[in-house]
């Protein structure tokens, strides 16, 4: 009898755990985002390469013989147009009704910063020579950002925005300089009169001086500040393009870097790069009128590049979505507490310390098996927000976490890196890491390799369906990118300064094209630029990046050594 | 299986290395298998596998350039009206606009100087090359094998 249900137990415990593992199995197979297939085809090859250098990658919606991702494709009777500033600006006017832009918790409608910027364009027309416009104002505050939204709009007529990193030094090419406040301008030591205007962006901050020059004027005096209605014309942007298209290829802005090198990009670099980012979401989880997108600046970082935040935020804006640009450095605050409580969206530089708090913030038993269950689930293909431990991040759906190329001066000067600025490792988030982070924020995470100063947006960007986990050997040595940006190719080259990496096993230094990188500005360093272009195939229009090594996966993805 | 493990024990699935950096003997395996084949001088011989049968990718030669016809495998591919062209010299073929095995030169035969053609047939050539360098990559140059072509 006994051994009856010793048997009758062991029949029963065997067809149990033969059932779960069948239900389990079925249940992942079912459920999971992605096939596994898919995960590991996520570029397109070309079928030959050069020697010494690997074959073109592209993303794998841009098939072989197909344009890369240029513009908007908006319709010009029969025809296709790329599309400029003024077309995504109009229409984000034509349907701009409740979705507002936030400024560290001061929220603007979009209407009062078209009237501004309409406003400011006006007066700063010239009508016969370009007016440099230079912004040294934080772009996460009023001023700044309406200036920058100015300079966008002016480009398409005679204005040129520069943004710059810091108050010149030296006497630079520019008709109008806008700064922070008082303190700033006390600090300029008289260079206040190289300038037709110096516009004072924060009145409050610091004392004026006892007498204010001629040229010296505040944000106050020159804001209109009202609450406009949607029906008036200040909420209107009427825009019509020329018959030649000849303002899509016009410049946008001028970015001037840290390292001493200014960048130009043109409105089609800008249109690209927002519709890249459009096409990157999947189908059924496309941007619409409900996104909120919500950016955290790192403001002291020297890889801020205040432009870049731009083809996403003009993105969610186009479909009527909201954006809030936060600048949270130093501040206690958690994420879920800094956040607005509709954010859908979320661009996140991959050092910020909230992150990283939220990330090590302790947990209890329960949320530490749900943890285990999510990140389980995530590793098999299967998203789950079943582990989400703020309740304020209930919206949140994706997280874009932009981490940059390990030598962004070198890319930026064209110079190969020297001394210990090539061997330092790079800090990056391991695969597991970013797996807790999807299971504990309870949405996807994109991961995005950046250049700021050289490229608009990211050159490569993780899959949204992407939640492999690497051996930890891969995570020591590389970072997952993902495939490279639908509106960029790419190719890894021999680098001579790296000779074990080896072309034979897809190992280089990144080559790009495309039509979102910019140009240098200073004829110093466009010659430098000429002369490294023209070593690696110049006349195909290749673009170096110094100091970036690569491997390309077998799954197509772009990994950058740490 | 490795879920439910991985569900009574803790931890998460790992994924296979892509990079080839752990050596784990797949990612070598699958990396020759679609190694893109590297640009620069072909023999007919060698010219000769990439004709969609005997390779997947399909190549073909017109006055002495070498293009990657892989896309047009409708055209150049087996069972396609051009399928003769791939893998060969096809400067005559297309000049004179005959698809017959029999007007291409062979890979162990010497290599076409394209002798005997007329001027239309030459200029009908021209334009052939400048079609092949708008719509398909050129990978290559074909030059004759020592002891074999010449």
């Amino acid at each position: 009898m006994f051994q009856l249900d010793i048997r009758l137990m062991c029949t029963l415990l065997a067809i149990l755990i033969a059932s779960a593992v069948v239900v389990t199995k079925i249940i992942v197979e079912t459920k999971r985002d992605l096939h596994p297939i898919a995960l590991s085809q996520q570029s397109n090859i070309g079928p030959t390469r050069k020697e010494n250098e690997t074959a073109i990658y592209r993303n794998f919606t841009i098939p072989p013989g197909f344009p890369l991702t240029t513009g908007m494709s908006l319709s010009m009777g029969y025809k296709f147009r790329n599309g400029n500033f003024g077309d995504i600006w109009s229409s984000i006017m034509a349907i701009a009704r409740h979705n507002y832009i936030e400024l560290n918790d001061q929220r603007y409608s979009l209407s009062l910063v078209n009237a501004n910027a309409k406003n400011l364009c006006q007066k700063w027309k010239t009508g016969t020579k370009p007016c440099h416009l230079g912004i040294a104002s934080p772009i996460d505050e009023l001023p700044g950002f309406v200036l920058a939204i100015t300079g966008f709009m002016g480009s398409l007529q005679d204005l040129v925005p520069v943004f710059l990193t810091s108050v010149p030094r030296s006497k630079p090419d520019l008709d109008i300089l806008a700064i922070d406040s008082w303190e700033t301008f006390h600090k300029m030591n008289g260079s206040q009169s190289w300038y037709k205007l110096v516009l004072v962006c924060d009145s409050t901050k610091g004392e004026p001086p006892h007498e204010i020059p001629s040229n010296i004027v505040t944000w106050d005096a020159l804001a209109l500040n009202f609450e406009p209605t949607p029906d008036r014309e200040v909420s209107r942007f009427d825009y019509k393009p020329p018959s030649d298209n000849h303002h899509d290829s016009k410049l946008i802005a001028v970015s001037n870097s840290p390292f001493g090198t200014a960048t130009s990009f043109t409105h089609m670099a800008l249109v690209s790069s927002v519709a890249a980012f459009i096409k990157s979401f999947p189908i059924d989880f496309g941007l619409s009128s409900n996104d909120h997108l919500s950016i955290i600046l790192e403001r002291r970082s020297a890889a801020t590049d205040p432009i870049q935040i731009f083809p996403k935020l003009l993105a969610i804006l186009l479909h009527g979505g909201s954006v809030s640009i936060l600048n949270k450095q130093g501040t206690l605050q958690t994420l879920g507490q800094s956040l607005n409580l509709t954010t859908t969206l979320l661009q996140i530089p991959q050092e910020c310390e909230m992150l990283d708090r939220l990330l090590s913030h302790p947990l209890s038993i329960v949320q530490r098996i749900k943890l285990a269950w999510a990140s389980n689930l995530l590793s098999e293909g299967v998203f789950s927000s079943s582990a989400r431990i703020s309740p304020e991040l209930k919206q949140l759906r994706c997280v874009f976490l932009s981490d940059n190329v390990k030598n962004i001066g070198s890319v930026a000067t064209i110079c190969a890196p020297t001394g210990k600025a090539g061997l330092a490792p790079k800090k990056t988030k391991t695969t597991l890491e970013l797996n807790r982070m999807r299971a504990i924020l309870g949405s996807r995470v994109v991961r995005e390799l950046c250049c700021p100063y050289v490229v608009l947006g990211p050159v490569a960007s993780t899959n949204f369906f992407d939640y492999r986990v690497f051996p930890h050997q891969v995570d020591l040595k590389l970072s997952n990118y993902g495939p490279i940006s639908t509106s960029l190719e790419a190719k890894l080259a021999k680098d001579e300064t790296k000779p074990q990496l080896s072309v034979a096993k897809r190992q280089g230094l990144l080559c790009i094209r495309g039509f979102t990188i910019g140009r240098p500005v200073n004829p110093e360093q466009m010659t430098r630029a000429l002369k490294a272009v023209e070593k690696f195939d110049g006349r195909e229009g290749w673009m170096p990046m110094f100091g970036v090594s690569c491997l390309w996966g077998l799954d197509g993805c772009l990994y950058e050594f740490n | 299986m490795s879920f439910v493990k991985n569900l009574l024990f803790g931890g998460v699935k790992t994924s296979e290395d892509p990079t080839g950096v752990t050596d784990n003997g797949n990612g070598a395996q699958k990396s020759q298998e679609s190694e893109p084949i590297v640009e620069g001088r072909f023999f007919p011989r060698t010219l000769y596998k990439f004709n969609g049968h005997d390779d997947e990718k399909i190549f073909l030669a017109i006055k002495g350039k070498v293009f990657d016809c892989t896309q047009g495998r409708q055209f150049y591919g087996p069972s396609g009206p051009y399928s003769n062209f791939a893998g060969h010299d096809a400067s005559r073929g297309l000049a004179t606009n005959s698809f017959d095995l029999d007007v291409l030169k062979h890979w162990d035969q010497p290599m076409d100087d394209l002798s005997g053609l007329g001027k239309q047939e030459l200029d009908a050539l021209d334009s052939w090359l400048e079609h092949f360098q708008k719509k398909y990559p050129c990978i290559g140059t074909l030059v004759p094998e020592p002891g074999v072509n010449i």
